[in-house]
């Protein structure tokens, strides 16, 4: 390495592109408008060469991992002129984006006449239209989902295109929210672009272009490191994810390889895309995948478009994995991301035992309830429940938290109570969901509403039939369930996923999986 | 007037004595803190009516190594895991063998009673006194040592609480209890409970430390620090001993505060405060006021009282440097601690640290080192091995690998420090630095000249600085309410002179008769758009004086997130804050035998060699570069700046020309 390259200037520089990305992030989540933004941290930032490649992500939620890189191509791909002051927008599922209520900001930052970097900011919003509010159907195509925003300018050199953005609030329910969150994602590109700037005053342009290229090799030479200490080899795992409405489900299918130079990722074999809103696109598989990866993996890796590049992931276009336009792709994001995990956690368990985690509870439990509050205005309320962990092989898994794919925080009862016309009369450990084993898997949690007013409901999860695995002997966790308690107080049993009215004095009942076991319990 | 700091190593005493500072270090004693006190009391104290004025980790302690009472949660059926589910996220997103802390209350100890009231304080389902008697029988049988109570939405009826509270302390003599609506009565019931169960957790250890200190002090007075930087009698802390879990890291900037407002000679200086220390380093941000907050967390637990707030880094004096596979430096967060220590210690350190890399680059002269041209000690020996092994790993001259450790950590305090100040929309140029802490004063000019800061202050004790702040900081008590208004509503004027006036009366009554003539009482609102669900806190001068609170929620809104609105914001809550003002401690510069002046060699971009002065013998003027020593700490004043020594015995450094 030559002098201004050495070790110390990786670190100081690995710092300071993380905290341009880390600060876009603060700003967002300190003015954004909407708790899934605020509470739950469902956002993301990154900064990108000029050329499209990574430097540094600060990623809340990890389904957020990888699949910026991609919404970067697409990007580039569509437009070629860029000038100071632009803004695109963009969150159509097959042109970059995941599911339409992820919408990402992408700016172009100059240094003079030269496009130096790009700002990505990317944020669930919290209703973009479509069947049902929150934007999170059981639909079964991708135009029932919401509005559908191909990678188009929302600014030109600074000025605003006032028509885009007047059609994009006509097809929210909540178009002043989403105006504050759309300025949050812009102050935080403001931010980023003052933060290069000084960047770039304090060490020139050439040492800080020069060090964003240096740090991506310094990260795959780093992965390459760790690579060489695993076991090579290949296995191939599978699991199911249930089709919303159906008795049927889809298997995911995973081929593991991993060489000395790298690691192949191959879900070629999984079944076709099917009629409902758990198909997902590619992008998100590379989230699952470098989630994965950088679980285990040293945490000192940088995670950048380096630490990318020593794995290879295949998709076969027309399947699950890899839908093609129009498939619903809602649940790709939330409920497909998750069993994606679970399949390729159980492909490398074959191969890193001591490593790998038993299965999670493998669903979000995403609930979206809608209606009138209590002094007439609509609402839209969503949230997702956590549950168990699986156990591995230094303990048990945690029991009520979320797992893998997201991280988002709960919204505290008294802030729910206050605002909408439910309550919470349960919100409980689900006593003994996880599964047995030497260490148990983690309870998943029970949690039940009661409604005040008409409410219009829609739950989707799955882990309902397919329990969460066990590993090395441990017992599989406990498949979750749900159900309606009407005003005579008899309970009925519900399906997976559902869109349902309730009435004042019914409750909602749910139920969350446990964690699988891991290893054998020993016998007294 | 005596302040008492205990610190994991060392028990510091600051005595004030006509003006005059007495210093004193003694070992901790861990097993029984107040054994080191009652030593130093010895040693230093005049007579038997001066004040002691303690900061104590004893709470902090039993917190963070789960040593509390064994307790019990009593909260609504239905919520009994309220605490072990927490805000339901995980603490690493990217753990494959995910952990969480040990939790506070066991799973098994957690009840819930059949009670439920609504957001409104109105009754869903009305308490049932048998059942609380069962279960008082129940925790009696368990050998509970406390009790915390909490139900939802007890902010805005605290009735329930109240009556199981009575119930329980008639079944439970001796067992202490906390309500959550007395402890914190605010919304959000994950912080406010956790609060509670925390605070009913240290009660019974607080309360007996307290009283045997109190035993063996006599007849002096004695206070205790709290977390915001005020100070309690000590029947407050033993009622509310949560307030004292944080109080380590206020004092230093209660006398950081004092400090810039007499050397600057203004009611509302702007500092930025820098406390680093052996394995972590504490930076605030002071915008004219002291600055606090109210979601700190310790070990993963929120604790949301209202504290100073303070932003900590795992990085000091004792971070350790390391190579990582990659072939990068990295520096910290492991810490060489008190034992070993750095290498420089000579107590079997083996792991370089920043210590170790100021003493190879001749920016830390201990007296040992001092006019010892030609020989250097084997200490001094292995710290230049050590530098010069790891220089050959990494192809760089030694010089650049020490200074490059002294990079990487400088990066992690510039870090600190922007995170309290950019990333809240402030601009550190215009704001001063305060350093101490034992490392803070070797490492101040490097950050003031990233952050483009043009003064820095210099206290006369850096080293002992915390102690000093608890013989300057104010009696204060403080109360927080929840309340949801709209801010144009025209009932809120109304609403807030009556809240004042209630929290005025009940706040007095927490004073001793002769000071309660003194007491004044400050106000603050915390705000949000609806919506939101963060609050801005900002002063409210009067309660007819709401519309210039509102305007100054919307302006710093606009300077924190870009963007405001043209909306009246929700009024969350109303914290008051109820001071006595402690008579002005006035402190003279000591000054000491003067020393003759020598030179000593020192890395900063070449080898070159520098001035070494004693901290007393400089009387007016001492131009940088310069190597300062002192008994609790070393100056570096790299040649950019010079230092003009302040009547308060503060130095003061500004840049030679503007940076």
């Amino acid at each position: 390495m030559s002098e201004a390259t050495d070790g110390i200037a990786i670190t100081l520089y690995q710092n300071r592109f993380r905290q341009v990305a880390e600060e876009m992030g603060e700003t967002i989540k300190r003015s954004a408008f909407s708790a899934n933004i605020k509470e739950r941290e469902d956002h993301s930032c990154a900064l990108f060469n000029h050329a499209g490649e990574m430097i540094a992500q600060a990623a809340h939620i990890p389904v957020h991992l990888g699949a910026m890189p991609a919404t970067l191509n697409a990007v580039r791909a569509r437009i070629k002129d860029f000038a100071p002051g632009d803004v695109v927008i963009v969150n159509d599922p097959y042109a970059g984006g995941t599911h339409l209520p992820d919408i990402t900001l992408v700016s172009p930052f100059f240094h003079e006449k030269e496009l130096a970097f790009f700002l990505v900011s990317r944020a669930h919003h919290s209703d973009v239209g479509g069947m049902t509010p929150g934007s999170m159907p059981l639909s079964t195509e991708v135009f029932q989902e919401g509005l559908i925003l191909p990678p188009v300018k929302l600014f030109e050199e600074g000025q605003r295109n006032e028509a885009l953005f007047q059609v994009i609030l006509k097809n929210t329910r909540t178009p002043h929210e989403r105006q504050g969150d759309l300025n949050a994602q812009l102050a935080a590109h403001e931010i980023g672009g003052t933060r290069l700037k000084q960047l770039i005053a304090a060490d020139g342009y050439p040492q800080l272009k020069r060090m964003a290229k240096v740090l991506l090799d310094y990260a795959e030479e780093k992965v390459g490191a760790a690579l060489s200490a695993w076991p090579k080899g290949e296995a191939t795992f599978s699991d199911n994810i249930t089709i919303p409405g159906t008795s049927k489900s889809a298997a995911i299918h995973c081929h593991l390889c991993i060489d000395a130079s790298g690691i192949v990722v191959d879900f070629t074999g999984t079944d076709d895309q099917v009629m409902g809103p758990i198909n997902a696109v590619k992008s998100i598989v590379d989230s699952a995948v470098f989630y994965v990866c950088r679980t285990l993996w040293p945490a000192s890796i940088p995670h950048n478009g380096g630490a990318h590049r020593p794995v290879q992931i295949k998709t076969r276009q027309g399947s699950l994995l890899d839908a093609r336009s129009p498939a619903g792709v809602v649940g790709g994001n939330v409920e497909t991301s998750q069993r994606i995990v679970d399949v390729l956690y159980g492909a490398f368990a074959q191969l890193l035992p001591e490593k790998v985690p038993a299965a999670s509870q493998g669903t979000m439990n995403n609930l979206t309830i809608g209606g009138l509050d209590h002094d007439g205005n609509p609402y839209t309320y969503y949230e997702t429940i956590g549950g168990g962990h699986g156990a591995h092989a230094l303990g048990e898994g945690l029991s009520g938290r979320q797992s893998h794919m997201t991280n988002t925080r709960n919204t505290p009862i008294e802030a729910l109570e206050q605002a909408y016309p439910f309550w919470i009369e349960t919100y409980a450990l689900r006593e003994n969901s996880g599964g047995m084993g030497k260490y148990q898997g983690g309870d998943g949690l029970a949690r039940t509403y009661v409604f005040e007013k008409e409410a219009f409901v829609t739950l989707f999860s799955s882990r309902r039939r397919q329990a969460p695995y066990g590993l090395t002997g441990g017992a599989p966790g406990q498949v979750g369930n749900q159900s309606k308690v009407n005003s005579k107080g008899e309970t009925e049993p519900l399906p997976d996923s559902f869109t349902l009215t309730f009435f004042p004095g019914e409750k909602l009942q749910i139920q969350t999986p446990g964690g699988g076991g891991f290893g054998t319990e020993e016998s007294p | 007037m005596l302040g008492v700091d205990t610190g994991g190593t060392f028990t510091d005493f600051v005595a004030v004595k006509n003006g005059a500072i007495q210093i004193a270090k003694i070992p901790s004693t861990p097993a029984n803190p107040a054994e080191a006190i009652l030593q130093g009391t010895l040693l230093l104290v005049m007579n038997e009516e001066t004040q002691v004025i303690h900061g104590t980790t004893v709470a902090t302690n039993a917190i963070l190594e789960r040593k509390g009472a064994k307790t019990a949660l009593v909260t609504n059926a239905g919520l009994t895991h309220v605490l072990l589910i927490g805000r339901q996220d995980r603490p690493e997103l990217y753990a494959s063998h995910p952990k969480l802390p040990q939790p506070l209350i066991p799973r098994e100890l957690c009840f819930g009673l059949r009670v439920r009231r609504n957001a409104q304080g109105e009754i869903h389902q009305e308490l049932n006194e048998h059942e609380v008697i069962a279960l008082a029988k129940e925790l009696q049988r368990l050998n509970v040592e406390a009790v915390a109570v909490g139900f939802l939405h007890a902010y805005a009826c605290d009735e329930d609480e109240k009556r199981v509270g009575a119930i329980l302390n008639e079944h439970l003599p001796g067992v202490p209890i906390s309500l959550s609506s007395s402890v914190l009565p605010v919304f959000r019931e994950v912080e406010r409970l956790m609060t509670t169960a925390m605070n009913a957790s240290v009660t019974p250890k607080v309360s007996e430390y307290i009283s045997k200190l109190s035993d063996g002090l006599g007849s002096r007075p004695l206070y205790l620090m709290q977390s915001n930087g005020g100070t309690l009698l000590p029947q407050q802390a033993q009622a509310q001993s949560i307030r004292l879990a944080l109080s380590g890291p206020a004092g230093g900037v209660v006398a950081a505060f004092h400090l810039a407002k007499e050397v600057l000679n203004t009611d509302a200086p702007q500092l930025l405060t820098l406390d680093m220390g052996g394995t972590s380093t504490d930076v605030a941000l002071c915008p004219g006021t002291i600055p606090y907050a109210q979601d700190h967390e310790m070990n993963g637990m929120p604790m949301a009282l209202p504290v100073i707030d303070i932003h900590t880094v795992g990085a000091g004096g004792g971070s350790l440097v390391r190579l990582d596979a990659g072939g990068a430096l990295q520096v910290g967060p492991q810490s060489a601690g008190a034992v070993p220590g750095p290498i420089c210690y000579g107590h079997g350190g083996t792991q370089l640290t920043v210590t170790d890399a100021n003493l190879f680059l001749g920016r830390l002269r201990q007296d040992w080192a001092l006019g010892t041209e030609g020989e250097i000690e084997p200490e001094q020996q292995a710290v230049v091995r050590a530098v010069s092994a790891l220089a050959d790993e990494m192809h760089l001259p030694p010089e650049q690998v020490a200074q490059g450790i002294l990079d990487v950590v400088n990066e992690h305090m510039v870090h600190a420090l922007s995170k309290v100040s950019v990333q809240k929309g402030f601009d550190p140029r215009d704001f001063v630095l305060v350093p101490f802490g034992g490392a803070g004063p070797i490492h101040m000019c490097a950050l003031a000249e990233q952050l483009n800061i043009q003064k820095i202050i210099i206290p006369p004790t850096p080293g002992v600085f915390s102690a000093v702040g608890l013989l300057l900081a104010d009696r204060m008590v403080d109360k927080i309410q929840s309340l949801f208004a709209k801010g144009d509503d025209e009932a809120l004027i109304s609403r807030l002179e009556k809240l004042c006036a209630v929290s005025k009366a009940t706040l007095l009554d927490s004073f001793e008769a002769q000071e309660q003539e003194q007491v004044y009482f400050e106000w603050e609102l915390s705000l949000r758009y609806a919506g939101q669900s963060h609050e801005i806190s900002v002063p409210l001068q009067a309660p007819q004086q709401l519309r210039g609170s509102l305007d100054m929620f919307h302006q710093r809104h606009l300077e924190m997130n870009g963007w405001q609105k043209h909306e009246a914001p929700e009024v969350v809550a109303l914290t008051t804050r109820a001071i006595c003002k402690k008579p002005g401690v006035k402190m003279v510069k000591a000054s000491g035998a003067t020393s003759p002046e020598q030179s000593g060699r020192l890395f900063d971009g070449e080898w070159q060699e520098v001035l070494v002065a004693e901290r007393s013998s400089v009387e007016n003027t001492i131009e940088g570069p310069a190597i300062v020593l002192q008994e609790d700490t070393t100056l570096w004043i790299s040649e950019a700046w010079r230092g003009d020594v302040h009547a308060s015995g503060a130095l003061i450094l500004t840049p030679k020309e503007g940076l």
